[in-house]
Order: C-alpha cells, then sequence, then structure tokens
C-alpha cells in the first residue's frame, strides 16, 4: 500500500466554509476534465459567492 | 472498461463487415488474435483508438484512406461507400456503445473519394435496456479511459520508445497521462482557477477599498504576475533542461556503439557516475555543515565568557567565600524559630546571651548567600566542562567536513580533467564520425551547462519573489473593511486564498505518496520479469531510468527488449496504482471503476525467450482484460504456455492475396489448422478474422 499519509489533512484542517469550497471546486474540475469549458472560471468564482455568504 | 465487441464495415483491410469480435473478460481475460505481417493487425489497434478518439498509433499509415478499397472499387458510381466501427463496452456497470461512421461517393475517376465524417453516436443501456444517446461524448470517454492515457492502453508493441524514453513533447504528454490517473490533475486546475477567482475578488477590493488597498493590491498583483512567469520558466526550463540531458545521452550512446573508442565512452560514463556521486555527498556535507554551524557554532564565540566565568570563580574560592558550608534557608530557619542547633534560644529580647547568639547566627547570612552562587557554579562548571567536549567535537567535524569537501572537489577537477582528455581524444579520432558527434556533444553539454544554470537563477529568484509576496499577503491581511460588503470580499478572498494554499499543500503530498507507491510497484514487476541486477527509477516528469545496481549505480541504455518489459512494468504499475487509488475511500474523490484492458500489437517482438515468456505470463495477470495481436513468428511454444490458462478467446486474420505467385501460410492452434495468407478470388486484397473455437 502507498505510505500511509493522510494527503487531505492540509485541507482538513481548513475552516468548514474552505473545505466546502475546495470540495465543490474539486468536484467542478473532475467534471469538466475532460472537455472545453470556457465558463469554468466564473463558476468558481460564483461557487465562492454563493458558499460565502 | 471492459470491452465487450467490435465490429468494422470496410475498414482498411476488412472488406464488408467482420463477424462480432467479442472479447474474453473475467478469469479468463485474455483474447489473442494472429495474423501475418500486413494483415490488418495494427488495423485493429488503429480501430479502437479511432472510433474512441479519432486517433492513431504512430505508424498507422496514410490515416485519411480508411475505407477498404475492394469496397470503393466495388460500389458503383454514384452510390455511398459507407466504412463505420462499432464498439461496445461496460463501464461501472453500465453498458455502452459508439459507432463512427465515414462515408464517401463513388466516382468513375480513378483515386481515393473524398470522405468527410458522417457520425460519432454514443449510446448507453438503460436498465430496461433502451439504447439512450449520451450528449457529451468526448467528456463521457475521457472519464471512463481518458484521452491522454489511451496510447498507453492501446499500444504498438513495436513503438514503445515514448514512455521510456520519451521526447520533450511527449515527457509532458506522460506526466499529465499519469496526474490524469493518479487524479491530480484536477488539483492542479483547482489551484489554477481559485487563483482567477482570488485575484476577481482583489480587484473588487481595490476597487472599494481605501488608498492603502489599492496600493498593495497593485503591488501584489505585480508579484503574483512576476511569479506565475517565473514558475512557467522553470517549468519549461526543467522540461527544457531534462530534453537537453536526453539528447547529451543518445549522442555518448552513439559514439559507445563504435567499437574502437567503447572503452573511452564507458570511462566518460565511469567518470560522469564519480562526479555525480561526489557531488551528492558534496550536497549532503554541506547539509550537515550548516545543521552543525546552526545547532553548535555558539559554542565558538563563548570562550571569553567562559574564561571570564572561571576566574570569578577562582577569586571567590581564593578569598574562602566559596565554598560557603552552609546554606542560607538553614540560617534564615533557625532565626525564624528562635532556636540553634546546640539549643540556645535565639531571641535577642532574652538577654544579652541570647542576643549575641542571634548576631552571631545572623552573620552566618552573609556567608550562606553564596551558597546559591556556588550551587550555580557548579552547575555552569559542569555545563562548561561539556562545552569543552563539544566545542572540540565540533572543531574535528569541520575540520573533517572541510577535509572531506576539499576531497571530493579535487576529485572532481581530476575527473573533469580526464573527461577533458577523453574529449579531446574523441575529437581526434581518425573516425570522421566519431569526431562529428564529439563535437556536437559537447555543443550540447554546454547548452545543458547553460539550462541548468538558468533553472537555478530562476528558482532562487522566484524564491526571493515568494518571501516579498508573503509579507505582502500578511499587511493585506492586516487591512481593515470598512463595511459589511468589504468584509464580504475580504472573507471571500481570504477563503480563494486559504484553500489555494491548502491544495497546494494537498497535490505535494499526493504527489509524494503516489510517486513513490508507483515506483515501488514499476520495481516489482520490472523484478519479476527481467533477470537484470537493474532497478528502474521514476523521474520527476514521470519518464523512466534504469540504474544497474550492481555497476556502481549508473545509468543503463537499455535495449528495446528493456524498453518493452519497462513500458510493461510502467502501465502495469499504473493500473495498480488507479485501483489502489480507487479503493482508497476519500472524502473528495468519488470511487470510480478502475477496469482497464490492455490491447496489443506485437508485443513480444523484441524480446528474447526468457523474457517473452515472462512478460506473456506477467501482463495476463496484471491488466483486467487483455488484447493482444501476434504474427506468427510471435505466437512462440513459450508465449502459448503462458497466456493459455488465461486465454478465453482466440481469432485468425486470413488475408486473401490477389497475387498468383503468392505462398500460403497456415498455423496451427490446438487441433486445427488455419490459413494467415490464401490466394484471393478475385483482383483484390482483403482480410478475413474468424474465431477459432474452443480457444
Amino acid at each position: 500500500m502507498p505510505e500511509e499519509i493522510d494527503e487531505f489533512l492540509p485541507i482538513k484542517e481548513a475552516s468548514p466554509e474552505a473545505i466546502e469550497v475546495f470540495k465543490k471546486v474539486v468536484r467542478l474540475e473532475i467534471d469538466n476534465l475532460h472537455r472545453e469549458n470556457p465558463a469554468l472560471e466564473d463558476e468558481v468564482i460564483n461557487l465562492i459567492r454563493d458558499t460565502i455568504k | 472498461m471492459r470491452i465487450d465487441s467490435l465490429k468494422l464495415t470496410n475498414f482498411r483491410q476488412f472488406y464488408g463487415t467482420t463477424p462480432k469480435i467479442e472479447f474474453a473478460s473475467g478469469a479468463k481475460n485474455v483474447t489473442i488474435i494472429h495474423g501475418m505481417n500486413g494483415a490488418g493487425k495494427t488495423a485493429l489497434l488503429n480501430a479502437f483508438t479511432w472510433i474512441l478518439y479519432g486517433t492513431f498509433s504512430k505508424g498507422f499509415r496514410n490515416t485519411d484512406q480508411l475505407i477498404n478499397k475492394r469496397a470503393i472499387v466495388e460500389t458503383p458510381a454514384g452510390q455511398k461507400i459507407e466504412c463505420s466501427g462499432e464498439l461496445n463496452f461496460e463501464h461501472a456497470g453500465r453498458n455502452y456503445r459508439v459507432k463512427k461512421v465515414l462515408d464517401a461517393v463513388a466516382s468513375d475517376k480513378k483515386g481515393y473519394p473524398a470522405v468527410r465524417e458522417k457520425e460519432t453516436i454514443l449510446q448507453s443501456q438503460d436498465t430496461d435496456g433502451q439504447w439512450k444517446p449520451v450528449q457529451d461524448f468526448e467528456s463521457t470517454i475521457g472519464k471512463i479511459l481518458p484521452r491522454d492515457l489511451h496510447s498507453y492502453f492501446f499500444f504498438d508493441g513495436e513503438r514503445v520508445e515514448k514512455i521510456v524514453n520519451p521526447e520533450k513533447e511527449e515527457r509532458a504528454d506522460l506526466a499529465r497521462a499519469v496526474k490524469t490517473i493518479l487524479k491530480l490533475e484536477p488539483l492542479e486546475r483547482t489551484i489554477k482557477h481559485l487563483k482567477v477567482a482570488r485575484r476577481h475578488f482583489e480587484n473588487e477590493m481595490s476597487r472599494d477599498g481605501d488608498d492603502q488597498t489599492k496600493k498593495l493590491i497593485a503591488e501584489k498583483e505585480r508579484l503574483d504576475d512576476h511569479i506565475e512567469s517565473l514558475e512557467q520558466d522553470i517549468s519549461s526550463g526543467g522540461e527544457n533542461v531534462e530534453a537537453q540531458k536526453s539528447l547529451v545521452r543518445k549522442l555518448q550512446e552513439r559514439i559507445a556503439k563504435f567499437e574502437s573508442v567503447k572503452h573511452l565512452q564507458d570511462e566518460r560514463d565511469r567518470l560522469l557516475n564519480t562526479i555525480e556521486e561526489k557531488k551528492l555527498s558534496i550536497k549532503e556535507n554541506s547539509q550537515q555543515l550548516k545543521s552543525l554551524i546552526s545547532d553548535r557554532s555558539y559554542l565558538l564565540h563563548t570562550q571569553d565568557q567562559e574564561s571570564y566565568f572561571q576566574e570569578l570563580i577562582q577569586a571567590l574560592k581564593e578569598r574562602g567565600e566559596i565554598p560557603a558550608g552552609i546554606k542560607s534557608q538553614f540560617v534564615e530557619k533557625l532565626i525564624k524559630d528562635q532556636n540553634c542547633i546546640c539549643g540556645r534560644s535565639l531571641d535577642p529580647a532574652i538577654d544579652h546571651q541570647c542576643k549575641d547568639a542571634y548576631t552571631a547566627v545572623s552573620e552566618w547570612l552573609n556567608t550562606a548567600g553564596l551558597q546559591q552562587i556556588e550551587d550555580r557554579a557548579i552547575e555552569l562548571g559542569a555545563r562548561i566542562d561539556n562545552w569543552n567536549d563539544k566545542r572540540s567535537d565540533l572543531q574535528d567535524r569541520l575540520k573533517e567536513l572541510t577535509r572531506l569537501a576539499k576531497a571530493e572537489h579535487a576529485e572532481i577537477d581530476r575527473c573533469n580533467t580526464t573527461l577533458k582528455q577523453i574529449s579531446k581524444e574523441l575529437k581526434d579520432s581518425p573516425l570522421e564520425e566519431v569526431s562529428s558527434l564529439e563535437k556536437k556533444l559537447q555543443e550540447e553539454d554546454n547548452q545543458y551547462s547553460l539550462l541548468r544554470e538558468k533553472l537555478g537563477a530562476d528558482k532562487r529568484e522566484c524564491e526571493k519573489q515568494a518571501e516579498q509576496l508573503k509579507d505582502l499577503e500578511k499587511q493585506l491581511d492586516k487591512l481593515d473593511a470598512q463595511n459589511t460588503k468589504q468584509q464580504l470580499t475580504h472573507r471571500r478572498r481570504d477563503t480563494a486564498d486559504t484553500v489555494i494554499k491548502a491544495t497546494n499543500a494537498v497535490l505535494k503530498l499526493m504527489d509524494r505518496k503516489w510517486r513513490g507507491s508507483l515506483e515501488s510497484q514499476i520495481q516489482k514487476t520490472f523484478k519479476s520479469i527481467s533477470v537484470k541486477p537493474y532497478v528502474p527509477k521514476l523521474n520527476k516528469d514521470y519518464s523512466i531510468q534504469l540504474i544497474d545496481t550492481a555497476g556502481g549505480g549508473g545509468n543503463v541504455a537499455f535495449s528495446q527488449g528493456e524498453s518493452l518489459v519497462l513500458s510493461f512494468s510502467f502501465i502495469s504499475a499504473i493500473i495498480e496504482e488507479a485501483r489502489k487509488f480507487s479503493a482508497q475511500k476519500s472524502e473528495v474523490y468519488d470511487s470510480e471503476d478502475t477496469e482497464y484492458p490492455l490491447i496489443m500489437d506485437s508485443p513480444f517482438g523484441a524480446l528474447d525467450d526468457t523474457n517473452r515468456s515472462h512478460v506473456a505470463s506477467t501482463i495476463s495477470k496484471l491488466a483486467d482484460q487483455v488484447i493482444t495481436m501476434v504474427s506468427k513468428t510471435q505466437w512462440r511454444e513459450e508465449v502459448e504456455d503462458a497466456m493459455m490458462p488465461r486465454m478465453g478467446k482466440s481469432y485468425v486474420l486470413t488475408y486473401f492475396s490477389p497475387r498468383e505467385d503468392i505462398l500460403t501460410s497456415e498455423i496451427r492452434l490446438g487441433a486445427n489448422t488455419h490459413s494467415l495468407i490464401k490466394r484471393s478470388t478475385n483482383e483484390h486484397e482483403y482480410t478475413m478474422i474468424k474465431e477459432v473455437p474452443n480457444a
């Protein structure tokens, strides 16, 4: 097995808002990994706006 | 992804529509397709990649002429000729069907007709069995088997160089492919897009903020841009350095091929390895030196204070003030209790004898006070004695490290002098080609040094700018937002910033974890296949080096056979790592289907008997599904023996030649004989595919 380190620890130690933003943005990136999406940057900005109100 | 079947119509050598070619999976996961050279083995490999990605392998020629020539000739003028491929596969419990269609209109004129791509349709099957179109073709296929990776899973055994010895552009593809499968790429993209978002919120802060905010943000923007540009330079500089290193290595390998000067190149290799070792040793020494100076250099500056302290203590001793002999706490207790140890009262109010006794005992306090000094003197004295030992040890270590560094530098100088002599000897070689190769090598080597220097300078500059940025960010964090709207923008910017930093840290940890795991998996597989005492090492850009453990740890120039074994090791390691990654529960990544097929054209050609047998038995176990195209000469007894236990299906490609003088050829599989080459009954060449029963 790969060495036993929790690679997600740096984000787990962040604030709940930051964790939520991280999860949402990574999910968005995975969904858009194999297609062109010129609006992706705006989607990330709006995602932060929607999460931090 | 599990490939279920393939059907081709008028695709290259395949005239008409082939029967549905079904592929084995499960416990018997190997499908073997036998065919002579030119019968259509490479066309089959390319049919997969054409249908899924619209791409072809490097060795596949005339990619604009996919339609079968017999079909073109036999179609009446004005009528459409169709060429298509249909692939059925399963992924994550869902069935998919993808069909790609080209068409052309036949004409009376000679030559190849104009072809247009008619359609590519992807459908998936619902639970009720109905086939429904999937709209986002590229994205869906990309998620199932990423485009970047496809050349590693559908690969041409005769062209494996790109994995183990990639050119500059291929290196970038390779790194991207590995990052995709190990899920590092979405994190890199997360950072990239969050940086855009952070700048967006900083612009809002600047627009709504005071002069100080505006000034800081403008400065930060400038630094961000500068750092980004430096990082790009470092990234491309790193690639350039690796590519240049590879170029230099290739030139050295070419020189080594001349028997009369091989000993000189061997000696050069040895010297270059020695220099690398010495440089590594110098680096380690320098780190030890830094850590010694940082931890113990105070010892070199405390000698004066220690002497002064010892003089003070000596003076106290000479004056008889220490040792004190009595503790102040003890005297204070006697006075407080008003009782001396001899039983006399110490209350001065009782009589003059008691008063005298009280005065005498009180005077002891003056001497007893020095007890604290004495205690400290003992403690410090012991420490100073220890310091003396440590100082002496430090001085010895510093001398030793300096001596070692000098010796290493001297050795490097000696090596460089000999290297110059070797180079001169090669340049003066009577063999013109050697001389010219050596001159070219020196030019490229100089370029390599320049590139490395520039890379080092860029890295140092980037670190410096990053420090400045850190200071600026601290100032920015302290800025007070004036109103609720500004506070909200600050929070959004700060959160983007926090996530960027955390994602960077996650990315580094993931890279470390999976790179190490990938390397040990490659080493494990390579060891199980190869008999050589070599160990594969994964470079930063995910290309592979082969280290000779028995020959002093130098790089090995690998043969085509070793390249092939390394490629298999690499691909199987990638599959294994993807499986492990998926098995690991993550809060971010969903579990995915990690069944990977391995489709190989002529994988055994460059291997010797031992490696062929090892590779054959290893790959069928490592990949979930194996489809292999082999020629008659590659399908040898040892390969058959190794693959037979896992063979689920087998096909034969029969090539029909219009030549009258053609020599027919057959292959015996089990109890039956099958034609590999037959005389065509018309003037066209074409191929038919037929399943071998009871494979």
